[in-house]
């Protein structure tokens, strides 16, 4: 069900509040390893070299930071290319390749000293240039940037004031800027390199980080190796020297079993998204451990495009909220293992109103009641219809087989309180076209970010066309969302997100399903894993492992 | 069955009267000495009749919906299992009959109708346009059927439509070729000859003498035909281009079990072997048709 | 010899040229915008400039002969276009993933001659006995069991209960075994069929009767007579099944989840990535084509009753 995350706008100013919402709720946001401890300790404590193969679920469409779309390119890049700052998993900020920074006008201008003696794979020196280079970049309309481009904001230009030192301008203050930098769409890469590979960079990244890019073998793999003259430039790892493993190999296979299986056969030594259905196995296999993360987001959900018949009016949007059963949904799609979502954020995102749990729950009598008020009434086949139109409805959906069993089951659960779903399964990013085109009632939605802001990229007018694939238009809810993006004071900001997602979903603007719980299968003697701030992705500089 | 098509006012024309009249006869007493093909036959009457009537004998109905028996093992309530979504397998692949069933026989019409019409106006104008229509069809068997029916339903679209479409349209060439050799070998018999002299006009003749003349070589290919086109069917909603949720559908269907191999292979198991009894009974029946038809036929 | 190939060269153009309308002619009747399709993969938002840009990029603003010469010329020097979905040419991703789908092709095609030459061979040596029953039994499946269906099996049985072979990988020839079986099992099924039938003829002709009169041993008989006969059925079954091979690794790559250029072909579809799908339709029509020329000639070395005039 994850094939449709992409990097969001996310980043925040507290991460605290976040975490301890989500251990109060019993999901241990850092992970749970089905097994660790003793065993693999004394098998891999002090190895190094040696080569991992992990297993993705999709092919990057980018490995150039700037033009990756997809989280596979993001997986891939985090081990290649570094950013200007890191956060923990508290979410506060720690230097990576800037050492300190200040805040000026208002928001409107950030300062970065930079470190010095990096540099980047190829040899080019890592310095202000580089910085500047890297982010005037992502505004060029030629490097296509889709998420680098929602991630930078308002950003206008950068200054080289001196070698290590850059300012950067911004039309307007635009708050998740910084916790941004986190991200590695936002990395900082070889200007050399992209002169030399021009639009080919995005098959031939360089950057600065642990490992370089060796090659990317289409529709198999992509093969990274230890960068030996890495220095760490994160303060949150204790060793500062090059990575353990000597090669990291990142095989693509998209058929959740079949990645499964590689596991199982000993061909994968770790695989992204265990099958819902098959963790339990997974867990209580000694050779195996997993981890479990409810990463920050949205949670999956459908779109309801509320500019198209049916979904136009909100008794037959509200309806849906009662009509579909989400503890099935959530079985049917991850086992059973995510719990079911409320509203348009996960808990674990800052800013999160419980008080959306209390608007909607799973009750068919109540959806026909809601639609019989609305004007919808019984018509022929149990289709329910208004002024002689039947309440017919259309799904352009990815054809990945958990995301169209989950829609089946909501199918016949819209279809028992008189609503029919027509579903029309294709490729991910041919369905988002279609969306945009306003042609989908429902638009499989599930997005990446740890700041509220994100749901200006699902529900703020402005992206009717882009990502706002509901083509959801409400005055007040654009001036919420403008208004929290532009102020940086954490408590002002926080009413408006709160007003925010209780329009939404009283304007049922979507469908949340569950929260996803990304499942992550490793073998045992796996040591080092470590996921970041958004809990979605391992970082691999200090992952140890043995053959 | 020819002995119908034959009984026109141009019958003495078109071949001698005892012809026809044993045919039939023959016909029935070869195939009944064919003992697979007889086989064969009976069971795809039996698998066409539980798609007649699967309303009646499906004990639940496809789509019914019951979370509560989310993937049962085969028992007496379900004797095929259950599937992710609590429906029945058996109701669901005796209602996936019809949908393949309906692939099969509409794909195999277009193809033939297309087809014949091309390989009879080929054989018969075997100048510029018979030249023209024959190296049209090498081009699209230069194409493998199942990457012709792709890209053709990549321009359609997904659906049960576009797909009984794209494997008509893939499989028109070998009809064609069919159609025209068989032409080109009757239209210098005597009575196709003596019709051109007595002046019938070219589409009488064609229609008259010489189609009932392919009517053995196409009956047996429009069998077969039918077998291979619930195959690439099934093939494509496999690949989920074809049938759309919920549509029963056999390939859909082991599509969807594949995700439940380790939990449900009872999801995978059946809907194939249903493929499997279909298409090989189809098959022998083709075969016992055609040695039935024309033992000299190969 | 030269000049029936050279003549069969020329002869295989105007397929080709049928061959570049046909593949032409999918990209033009796309419904809905073709250039919107590509716009949306540069920005969200699409401005009416973009789209004029684009449109006059693929030359879509040109007439349809003019469009259609440009595509010819750039096809024959391998321009196809560039993906939708990745940006990059098409030519590049499809000759990359073309030799994975050959191994697996060729891995098949050995299968089957291997397996349905032997028993066709063994069944029409011992005709009418238990192994010729058996071998039309295996053979009567390899035409109904759809591959899709015995490629889950095996994996079900080899790869999940037993756990003999990987699934997974392009590595080595242990990955390549349950696919090849899979895709070879129907091809192995003809070649049984006719080898069996065309074997059986042969036995019967009268030169074998002469063999066996000058007191040669029975082995000597097949191995000279008959297995050269069998060839013929072979070979032919090759160049007839090379299409049908093709379009089983369609299949086989999704089921077995591995590269080539069958599995690009449905992904190009499900992406509707259109000059994608152009060009591995066009690949596969070209390696059809020259195929089946190699196959006419290759007949000259196996039975010299053919000429070429």
């Amino acid at each position: 069900m994850s094939e449709g995350s992409r990097a969001g706008t996310g980043g925040r100013l507290t991460r605290r509040a976040a975490i301890r919402g989500a251990a109060a709720l019993g999901w241990a946001a850092a992970g749970v390893r089905g097994l660790t401890g003793a065993r693999q300790a004394v098998s891999a404590a002090d190895y190094r070299g040696g080569k991992l193969t992990a297993c993705m679920f999709l092919e990057p469409n980018s490995l150039d930071p700037a033009a990756a779309t997809y989280i596979p390119g993001i997986v891939v890049l985090k081990n290649v290319v570094e950013t200007l700052i890191e956060l923990d998993t508290q979410g506060r900020a720690h230097p990576r390749l800037a050492t300190s920074w200040q805040v000026s006008n208002g928001g409107r201008e950030w300062t970065f000293r930079l470190r010095e003696g990096i540099t980047f794979h190829d040899g080019t020196p890592f310095n202000a240039d580089a910085v500047k280079f890297s982010f005037d970049r992502i505004l060029d309309p030629a490097t296509k940037s889709q998420t680098g481009l929602s991630e930078i904001g308002t950003y206008q230009s950068s200054q080289v004031v001196d070698a290590k030192t850059i300012k950067m301008t911004f039309k307007e203050p635009y708050a998740p800027f910084f916790n941004n930098l986190h991200d590695v769409v936002l990395g900082v890469i070889s200007p050399t390199a992209v002169k030399k590979y021009g639009a080919d960079f995005g098959s031939n990244p360089v950057g600065t980080g642990p490992y370089r890019f060796q090659e990317w073998v289409r529709g198999d793999h992509v093969t990274l190796v230890r960068n030996d003259k890495y220095v760490n430039t994160s303060d949150l790892v204790a060793h500062k020297t090059a990575p353990y493993l000597d090669t990291l190999v990142f095989r693509i296979i998209m058929e959740d079993q079949t990645r499964l299986n590689a596991l199982r056969s000993g061909e994968a030594d770790f695989i992204y998204r265990v099958p819902g259905i098959n963790v339990d196995s997974v867990q209580s296999d000694p050779r195996f451990q997993v981890y479990k993360n409810m990463y920050a987001g949205e949670p999956v959900m459908f779109l309801i495009n509320r500019s198209r018949f049916p979904t136009d009016d909100v008794a037959v949007a509200r309806a849906m909220q009662f009509a579909v059963n989400k503890e099935v949904v959530a079985r049917i799609a991850t086992g059973g293992i995510s719990p079911v979502a409320f509203g348009p954020l996960k808990p674990v995102v800052w800013g999160y109103n419980a008080e959306v749990e209390k608007l909607y729950r799973f009750d068919p009598p109540k959806a026909r009641q809601v639609l019989e008020e609305g004007g919808w009434k019984a018509g022929p086949g149990g289709v329910r219809a208004k002024n002689g139109q039947a309440c017919k409805m259309v799904c352009a959906v990815k054809s990945d087989p958990v995301t169209v069993s989950a829609l089946t089951a909501i199918q016949g659960m819209l279809r028992a309180v008189g609503i029919d779903l027509e579903i029309q399964t294709m490729a991910l990013p041919a369905s988002e076209e279609l969306a945009r085109q306003g042609k989908s009632n429902m638009t499989f939605m599930e997005w990446r970010g740890i700041d509220p802001d994100i749901l200006t990229v699902q529900f703020h007018s402005k992206n009717i066309g882009g990502w706002n694939m509901g083509h959801f238009r409400n005055p007040t809810l654009d001036g919420l969302l403008d208004q929290g993006r532009a102020i940086v004071n954490a408590k002002e900001r926080l009413p408006l997100y709160q007003k925010a997602q209780m329009l939404i979903m009283d304007q049922a603007a979507t469908l949340p399903l569950y929260n996803l719980i990304a499942v992550d299968g490793a073998k045992a003697s796996v040591t080092g894993v470590r996921y970041d701030v958004y809990h979605y992705y391992p970082e691999w500089y200090d992952v140890r492992y043995k053959a | 069955m020819s002995a119908g098509l034959a009984a026109s006012g141009k019958q003495a024309l078109s071949r001698p009267a005892h012809r026809s009249a044993g045919r039939l006869a023959i016909f029935i007493r070869r195939l009944r000495r064919n003992g697979a093909g007889l086989a064969g036959g009976i069971v795809v009457l039996l698998v066409f009749a539980a798609a007649l009537c699967a309303p009646a004998i499906s004990p639940y109905p496809p789509n019914a919906l019951d979370f509560a028996a989310y993937l049962s093992a085969p028992a007496f309530a379900h004797p095929f299992g259950t599937d992710e979504q609590g429906r029945d397998v058996l109701s669901r692949v005796i209602f996936g009959g019809q949908v393949s069933l309906r692939v099969g026989f509409i794909a195999v019409s277009i193809a033939m109708a297309a087809g014949v019409a091309l390989g009879l106006i080929a054989g018969y104008y075997e100048g510029w346009t018979g030249t023209f229509i024959m190296r049209w069809m090498d081009v699209m068997l230069a194409f493998p059927s199942i990457l012709l029916a792709l890209a053709i339903v990549a321009v359609l679209g997904s659906g049960i439509t576009p797909l009984m479409v794209a494997v008509g349209i893939a499989s028109i060439p070998q009809f064609t070729r069919v159609a025209q050799s068989s032409v080109l070998s009757t239209k210098e018999a005597d009575y196709v000859q003596a019709a051109r002299v007595v002046g019938c006009a070219p589409v009488q003749i064609l229609i008259r003498h010489i189609l009932p003349n392919i009517f053995a070589p196409i009956t047996v290919l429009a069998t077969t035909g039918v077998a291979a086109a619930i195959i690439t069917g099934a093939a494509l909603s496999f690949l989920g281009l074809g049938a759309q949720p919920p549509t029963p559908e056999w390939g859909s269907m082991l599509s969807n079990g594949r995700v439940y191999m380790e939990k449900a292979p009872w999801m995978m198991v059946f809907p194939g072997l249903a493929i499997m009894v279909t298409v090989m009974s189809i098959n022998l029946f083709g075969d016992g048709l055609r040695d039935a038809l024309d033992p000299r036929l190969k | 010899m030269g000049a029936y190939i050279l003549r069969r060269l020329l002869a295989t153009l105007p397929i080709l040229l049928g061959v570049s309308v046909l593949v032409f002619g999918i990209l033009h009747a796309v419904p809905g915008d073709l250039v919107r399709l590509i716009a949306v993969r540069e920005s969200a938002a699409i401005t009416p400039e973009q789209e004029a840009r684009i449109r006059h990029q693929l030359g879509l603003d040109r007439p349809l002969a003019v469009q259609y010469a440009g595509f010819v010329g750039r096809a024959a020097v391998g321009d196809l276009g560039r993906s939708f979905y990745t940006n990059r040419p098409v030519t590049t991703s499809v000759l990359e993933q073309y030799p994975a789908t050959l191994e697996l092709a060729g891995a098949a095609l050995l299968f089957a001659v291997v397996v349905g030459g032997g028993l066709g061979l063994m069944a029409a040596v011992r005709h009418n006995t238990w192994i010729d029953n058996a071998a039309m039994i295996f053979s009567l499946g390899g035409l109904s069991i759809p591959i899709f269906w015995s490629g889950l099996l095996l994996i079900y049985l080899f790869a999940v209960r037993l756990r003999w072979v990987p699934i997974v990988g392009g590595l080595g020839w242990k990955a390549l075994v349950l696919p090849a079986v899979a895709l070879g099992y129907d091809a192995a099924a003809f070649i049984a069929r006719m080898v069996r039938s065309s074997v059986l003829e042969v036995l019967r002709r009268e030169y074998v009767l002469i063999a066996h009169a000058k007191g040669l041993s029975e082995r000597t008989v097949i191995f000279r007579h008959v297995l050269k006969a069998a060839m013929i059925p072979i070979i032919t079954l090759i160049g007839l099944h090379a299409g049908r091979l093709l379009g089983g690794t369609v299949v086989v790559e999704t089921v077995f989840a591995r590269q080539g250029i069958g599995r690009l072909a449905v992904d190009a579809v499900l992406y509707k990535d259109y000059f994608l799908v152009q060009g591995v339709v066009m690949l596969a029509a070209l390696t059809y084509v020259l195929l089946n020329l190699v196959i006419d000639v290759s007949y000259a070395w196996f039975d010299p009753r053919i000429h070429y005039q």
